[in-house]
């Protein structure tokens, strides 16, 4: 690998691009077919897509065509997906992949399904996460459903499924740029046999790259640092040139 | 005008947004007796390698493959899967694959702590010196997602990549041209390899 991953995150709800704190007090962002635009000027590794509410409003079709249209790079897309036809019509739009939540709670076996149609490359599980009872536990439906299975448990299931890859979410740090659960990740790291995303917290470009640079991680993903800038947290698209990444030889 | 596969396992969107960037023309082809129309074919693919083999012959493509590929010479870009898919055979399933290509596809053999899928940004080396022009190398990355790779092969490998271990990035032989990323996702290396094939071969 010349290096590990720097992912955005997008939020949307309604169409249009949010922000959130813990998974709740939605703000206004702006425009996402703006953002990715801007990103793909960037040279933006990949991006994940999460509509927040496509699991009551159904999925956002139009707009995923639009989006993809803007992008020369890898997309995800994540919210309220149940088939296989959906999956398949995320994918031909333009998405490298589906990044599912809830349905992997609910339904394990589809997701085993996806795998061997679509390959695990193209399969994302979303664990989010909060400390509980002495443990971590996954929570699903925006985080307001304890799922009952502790991360672990939910790593050992991807494994079993064959995911191509998971993004561990804190969801009580998500949104505060307090800083990234790196402990919980570490504890959990090797037991998954496909890369872990870290996601949740992240504070600055500092803190990205230099986990990126130094191998902890295998790959971030963050939101607020890429669209917030300063202390009075303005609304800015950034993302860090490619000088700042370390190449590495594997 | 270049005719790009649809055989109900790929990302089409993408490739045609590419080429339209590039003011290059491109059509989606979802009937393999309308291949004929086209100077140049792109083979899209993923997903799993037997999956995308019953596709191919579920729908009448292979017959119409060769010939326009094998018999009428025509250049064709091969794309991750479809890199696979125009070799001998994958580890990934039990079907044939085209046979372009005598080579079996692997599984990526990364050393102990290295994760599959081999997913990211990596960079490609030359192999052998012919189609140089193709691919701006100066700190070139593209990007690769997939478990199974071309193992490389002194014939036809033009370049290659490593993650713990090495296999081809590009492979090449006579009209064919195959590459294991995708260069419609990977900025303005893609384009430049994309506009190579649609301009210049």
């Amino acid at each position: 690998m010349i290096r590990k991953r720097l992912i955005p995150t997008l939020l949307i709800e309604n169409g249009n691009l949010i922000k959130t704190i813990r998974f709740s007090s939605p703000r206004y962002i702006g425009d996402p077919i703006n953002a990715v635009k801007i990103f793909n000027e960037k040279g933006v590794d990949e991006l994940n897509l999460i509509d927040k509410n496509a699991f009551k409003k159904g999925i956002n079709f139009k707009l995923l065509e639009n989006i993809s249209n803007e992008a020369f790079m890898p997309l995800s897309y994540g919210g309220g997906i149940k088939t296989v036809e959906e999956v398949q019509r995320i994918l031909r739009i333009g998405f490298e992949k589906v990044i599912l939540g809830s349905l992997f709670f609910n339904q394990p076996e589809t997701i085993y399904k996806f795998v061997e149609m679509f390959g695990s490359q193209a399969i994302v599980v979303a664990l989010d996460y909060k400390y509980s009872k002495n443990d971590y536990y996954c929570f699903f439906n925006n985080g307001k459903i304890n799922s009952g299975l502790t991360l672990k448990k939910s790593i050992a299931l991807c494994n079993k499924l064959c995911v191509g890859e998971i993004i561990l979410t804190n969801i009580d740090k998500e949104g505060t740029m307090e800083g990234l659960d790196i402990k919980t990740y570490s504890l959990h790291r090797l037991i998954s046999n496909c890369q872990l995303i870290i996601n949740g917290g992240a504070k600055d470009f500092n803190e990205v790259v230099n986990l990126l640079n130094t191998n902890v991680v295998d790959a971030v993903s963050a939101s607020s640092i890429f669209i917030f800038y300063g202390k009075k947290k303005g609304i800015l698209i950034n993302y860090p040139g490619e000088h700042i990444f370390e190449r590495v030889k594997y | 005008m270049i005719g790009i596969i649809d055989y109900g396992v790929s990302n089409l969107g993408s490739l045609q947004n590419a080429f339209n960037f590039l003011n290059i023309q491109s059509e989606i082809v979802n009937n393999p007796n309308m291949l004929s129309r086209y100077d140049k074919i792109v083979l899209p693919g993923v997903g799993s390698f037997d999956y995308a083999m019953n596709k191919l012959n579920e729908f009448g493509w292979v017959n119409k493959l060769h010939h326009e590929i094998i018999i009428k010479k025509k250049n064709v870009l091969g794309i991750c899967l479809g890199m696979q898919l125009m070799c001998q055979s994958s580890e990934e399933g039990i079907q044939n694959g085209l046979g372009y290509f005598p080579i079996k596809v692997r599984k990526i053999n990364a050393n102990g702590n290295l994760k599959v899928p081999h997913m990211g940004w990596n960079s490609v080396t030359k192999y052998k010196n012919f189609h140089s022009n193709m691919l701006n190398l100066t700190n070139n990355r593209f990007y690769f997602v997939h478990s199974y790779c071309v193992p490389i092969n002194d014939q036809y490998t033009l370049f290659y990549t490593e993650y713990g271990d090495k296999f081809s990035s590009i492979i090449q032989k006579d009209n064919l041209i195959a590459t294991q990323f995708h260069p419609e996702k990977s900025h303005k290396f893609g384009l430049n390899l994309l506009d190579y094939f649609g301009r210049v071969l």
